[in-house]
């Protein structure tokens, strides 16, 4: 099995162009509940934040998660979090944590919508219901962006600043890894993982145009 | 003059200045015209950064205007409509609003999405793809060509808010756009396209004949692209700049006028020119003043020397240059010089050298100039025997005497009017109020008082011929003559004064004629001897001959002897005829002796100045010694009266033709006073009775016994006796009776020929003395 696995493994990895699997830890064996742990890398070896994975399991319908409601405020003219996933048919909030108004918009196919000038929290949250990734700006701040994964999977993380993201009480067997991030070069990655895995943390490398994260300029003309 | 050196100066002077003024011309006029490119160059040049810095900030707003653009909402949410007609229409919504002439739509991959512009090409295509690429570090604008325009096009992202599409905006650079690029540059703006078909179009701010000028010479686009060059149009200085770094086929082309400062140009040139001009003919006046100044006294010269070389007398130049001044004094003494020399010409064409006074030219002149005015008397003086006096004292003392007589003349009273030597011993006096005979006598008293010649007083005798003018006037010719004719007259009749009187002439034109051509008649052979035979009665033998001379006068014919003779006698020539009668004589004896007539006497007769010439006899015996004669062979006869002029003087002379052995006889005896007591003292061999008394012997008993007693009394004295003239043969017998020696006449033979003479001897002798007559 391992040696299948592991075959498998290494035949997956010529079809997986641009990524690496290193096997760090043994994992013991647990049938009913598996913790991961991703680390996403750059191709310059340095942890990538903000990095979206997804693992979709393919042997069982994904539960959908009705009624989540998720958050991306606004505050210092900046959206937060960067990136935010929520499952499909979440809500999100879009608290205006500033004094001054913010028209939130995406023209992004899963969801386009507008909130249009607007202080504090709209009444009505957005519902996500399609899966994909939703660009968001705002109109009046165009430094202003943020991204909202809506993801197949209620398994979604983002990577923090250490670059891992971590997943407990996975069901064993087959999934599908999703990594995307805002900068990645390319289409979204997508590979196959099968749990429980030989490791408990896996690593995995993309390809990213590094640049600033979106944050307001200094009040005034002068940042425009 | 053209060639003077006045003009020469002038012209060197001006050519001189000429040159400077071409050479500071071209100098100032080129240093002009490259100090003017240079400004016009820096002028476009700052122009050509202008003008970048134009196009450079209209991209920068352009930029500004579209990316503002496409950050509009609206701009955005339609554009991510994907919807094409959408698309289209907000483009060109949007686009009008920044007046843009053209918008496009790419993807952020680079397709196209939209354009207003139909017909794109994928190189077009390309060409806005590339756009976006340097539109993410920064942006800049490109000129792009659509549709035979250029189009200054500008990109930016539409980002909602990642990037969703690359929108572009483009601007014709139209004539619009130039006139505002000429409104900042301050230059004229031509933008020029040339489609893929080759086809040009201009958008210029130029006129539309420059326009067309451009298109007329695109070729000079790539030349004009490096350096700013002119005639592009005419009168502007031009720069081409490539529009897009890409294509070959825009162009902006910046020209600077030149119009101005070709005009100051000409300002600056006409400016020259009139200085130039002005400066010239100040030049040219100066040129001839100076000039006039320096040659002035050049002319001056020229003007003196000439006046100089006309033989006048100009005033001395004054002021003139030390050298010029130099020069006319040496042309003035040159002049002197002359003058003086001409002076001394004419004083000497005028006077006598020796004596100072007006010569027979002078005279001349005198006489002819008075004309009609002429009255009074003329008077010439002749010193009687002047050639003897000359013979005796020398020539140098004679000459003396001359000198003193002329400063005698010119103190005599009453002092003539004019005084003149003619020739010679001739003086000439002229007094204006006439002069009677006693006056002029008296005055030839004071002239004849003895002259002191080397310590010995030296008398001499004068002649005078006067000339009444206002009876006789005429020309001048006719009064020297006919004055000449009265002086002869005084020497002929040995009378002091003669005064002419009319009818004189004729006569005494051919004695003067005569007396002056005597000598050359001597030089020229005009005369010559003829000899009559003397006969010896007693032997019936020719011993002798008598040598006679002839004149055969080329115009007169043949002079007697008696004339000529008489005349040579009163002038003091007669010496000159004796002389060559002697040569002549004894050649013709040397002659005969060389054909063997041996024995023969000639004789030749002399006359009375030969017997006062004491030298005469050393002559002759020089004359027979160079010929080799015997002295016996030559015979002297002399005339009574020649004897008895001088008496003493003759005895001695005639005693040393004796002393010589020459025989001597008495000529024409019976006939001149001459006394027994005289006869008896002469050294004579012989005499000769004179023709008058043989002549009428036959007949008239006086003269028979004359003769008769003549021969008896000469035979006493020792003397041979000869009868000349006889004509019969009668008489022959008697004179042979009486004892005559020797007969000459008619009777054997009148007086021959040389060579005739010759014949009639050697016949006469051979037939013993028989006469051809007989």
């Amino acid at each position: 099995m391992q040696k299948n696995s592991s075959q498998k493994k290494k035949k997956a990895m010529p079809k997986s162009a641009g990524w690496v699997l290193f096997t760090l830890v043994m994992m013991p064996c647990f049938a009913s509940a598996i913790d991961l742990k991703l680390s996403i890398v750059a191709q310059d070896a340095l942890a990538v934040e903000d990095a979206v994975v997804e693992l979709l399991p393919l042997n069982a319908d994904a539960p959908v998660s009705s009624g989540d409601q998720k958050e991306m405020s606004q505050q210092d003219r900046t959206f937060i979090p960067f990136v935010l996933t929520v499952p499909k048919g979440a809500r999100v909030n879009f608290p205006n944590l500033d004094r001054t108004r913010h028209h939130v918009y995406s023209f992004s196919e899963p969801k386009p919508f507008e909130l249009k000038l607007y202080v504090g929290t709209p009444q009505e949250p957005v519902l996500f219901d399609k899966p994909g990734i939703v660009a968001l700006g705002c109109n009046i701040h165009d430094y202003m962006q943020a991204f909202i994964y809506v993801s197949d999977s209620p398994h979604a993380r983002v990577t923090g600043s250490e670059g891992q993201a971590s997943f407990t009480g996975l069901p064993a067997g087959n999934y599908r890894l999703r990594i995307w991030h805002p900068w990645q070069n390319g289409e979204l990655l997508e590979t196959a993982l099968t749990l429980p895995a030989e490791n408990r943390v896996l690593k995995y490398q993309v390809d990213i145009d590094r640049q600033q994260k979106p944050s307001a300029p200094p009040a005034g003309f002068g940042g425009l | 003059m053209p060639n003077s050196y006045r003009i020469r100066l002038v012209v060197a002077f001006v050519v001189v200045l000429m040159l400077v003024q071409l050479a500071t011309a071209v100098f100032v006029l080129d240093a002009a015209h490259r100090q003017q490119m240079l400004q016009q160059q820096r002028t476009l040049d700052v122009g050509i950064n202008v003008f970048r810095e134009v196009l450079a900030n209209r991209s920068l707003q352009l930029n500004n205007s579209l990316s503002v653009l496409s950050a509009d909402f609206g701009f955005k949410r339609a554009i991510a409509t994907g919807e094409s007609d959408t698309i289209l229409s907000v483009l060109e919504n949007h686009g009008s609003r920044i007046g843009a002439d053209a918008a496009i739509l790419l993807s952020p991959d680079g397709k196209l999405i939209s354009s207003s512009i139909a017909g794109l090409d994928k190189a077009d295509i390309d060409a806005l793809s590339e756009l976006t690429d340097s539109m993410n570090d920064g942006g800049a604008a490109r000129i792009l060509s659509f549709d035979n325009a250029s189009y200054q096009f500008v990109m930016q992202p539409v980002k909602a808010p990642t990037l969703i599409a690359w929108v572009g905006m483009g601007f014709v650079m139209d004539r619009q756009v130039a006139q505002q690029a000429k409104a900042i540059t301050g230059v004229e703006v031509s933008f020029i396209n040339k489609d893929s078909d080759g086809r040009f179009a201009i958008q210029s701010t130029l006129d539309a004949s420059s326009q067309s000028a451009l298109l007329s010479q695109l070729n000079r686009l790539p030349e004009l692209s490096r350096e700013a060059a002119e005639g592009f149009p005419a009168h502007y200085l031009s720069y081409a700049l490539e529009l897009d770094d890409k294509s070959a086929d825009q162009w902006v082309v910046l020209h600077l006028s030149n119009l101005k400062w070709e005009q100051n140009y000409e300002h600056l040139r006409n400016s020259m020119l009139s200085i130039f001009a002005g400066t010239l003919a100040l030049s040219l006046l100066v040129a001839a003043w100076l000039s006039g100044s320096l040659t002035r006294p050049v002319h001056t010269l020229v003007e003196f020397a000439r006046l100089i070389g006309q033989g006048q007398n100009p005033p001395p130049i004054k002021g003139a240059p030390a050298e010029l001044a130099v020069l006319a004094d040496t042309l003035t003494v040159m002049r002197d010089n002359i003058e003086a020399r001409e002076r001394d010409l004419i004083y000497q064409s005028t006077h006598d050298s020796l004596t100072g006074l007006a010569n027979r030219f002078a005279a001349k002149r005198t006489l002819q100039d008075a004309g009609d005015s002429l009255s009074g008397t003329l008077v010439l003086l002749d010193l009687k025997h002047f050639r003897h006096i000359n013979d005796m004292i020398g020539f140098a003392n004679a000459d003396s005497l001359l000198v003193m007589f002329a400063r005698r003349l010119e103190a005599i009273t009453p002092a003539p009017d004019f005084l003149a030597r003619l020739d010679g011993d001739a003086f000439l006096l002229l007094y204006n109020n006439g002069i009677t005979e006693t006056v002029l006598s008296d005055a030839i008293d004071q002239l004849e008082a003895p002259f002191s010649i080397q310590d010995s007083n030296i008398s001499i005798k004068i002649r005078a011929g006067m000339l009444s003018l206002t009876e006789h006037g005429g020309k001048v010719g006719v009064l020297l003559r006919r004055i000449e004719i009265a002086l002869m007259q005084a020497c002929l009749s040995d009378t002091r004064i003669v005064a002419y009187r009319s009818g004189e002439d004729e006569k005494y034109q051919r004695e003067l004629t005569i007396i002056n051509q005597l000598e050359r008649g001597l030089e020229q052979g005009q005369f010559h001897l003829v000899f009559q035979p003397k006969v010896d009665i007693q032997n019936n033998f020719c011993s002798g001959a008598e040598a006679l001379i002839r004149w055969d006068h080329p115009e007169l014919g043949p002079i007697r002897p008696d004339e000529f003779i008489m005349l040579a006698e009163h002038t003091g020539n007669i010496d000159l005829i004796s002389q060559w009668v002697l040569r002549q004589a004894m050649n013709q004896l040397v002659l005969w002796q060389d054909e063997g007539l041996v024995g023969l006497k000639l004789a030749v007769n002399l006359s009375a100045h030969d017997l006062v010439n004491e030298s005469l006899p050393g002559q002759i015996a020089e004359m027979l010694e160079t010929r080799g004669l015997a002295p016996d062979l030559l015979a002297i006869e002399v005339t009574e009266g020649a004897v008895m002029r001088d008496p003493m003087t003759a005895v001695s002379v005639l005693q040393k033709f004796r002393d010589l052995g020459l025989s001597i006889a008495i000529d024409d005896f019976g006939t001149g006073h001459s006394s027994l007591a005289y006869l008896k003292m002469l050294p004579v061999n012989e005499v000769k009775i004179d023709r008058s008394f043989i002549k009428d012997m036959l007949t008239n008993t006086h003269d028979a016994m004359i003769v008769e007693t003549s021969i008896a009394l000469t035979h006493s004295l020792g003397f041979s006796v000869t009868a000349e003239g006889v004509e019969e043969r009668q008489t022959i017998d008697v004179l042979r009776q009486q004892g005559c020696d020797l007969v000459q006449g008619y009777v054997y033979s009148r007086p021959l020929a040389a060579r005739d003479f010759y014949h009639w001897y050697v016949e006469f002798n051979q037939q013993g003395g028989v006469s051809p007559l007989t």
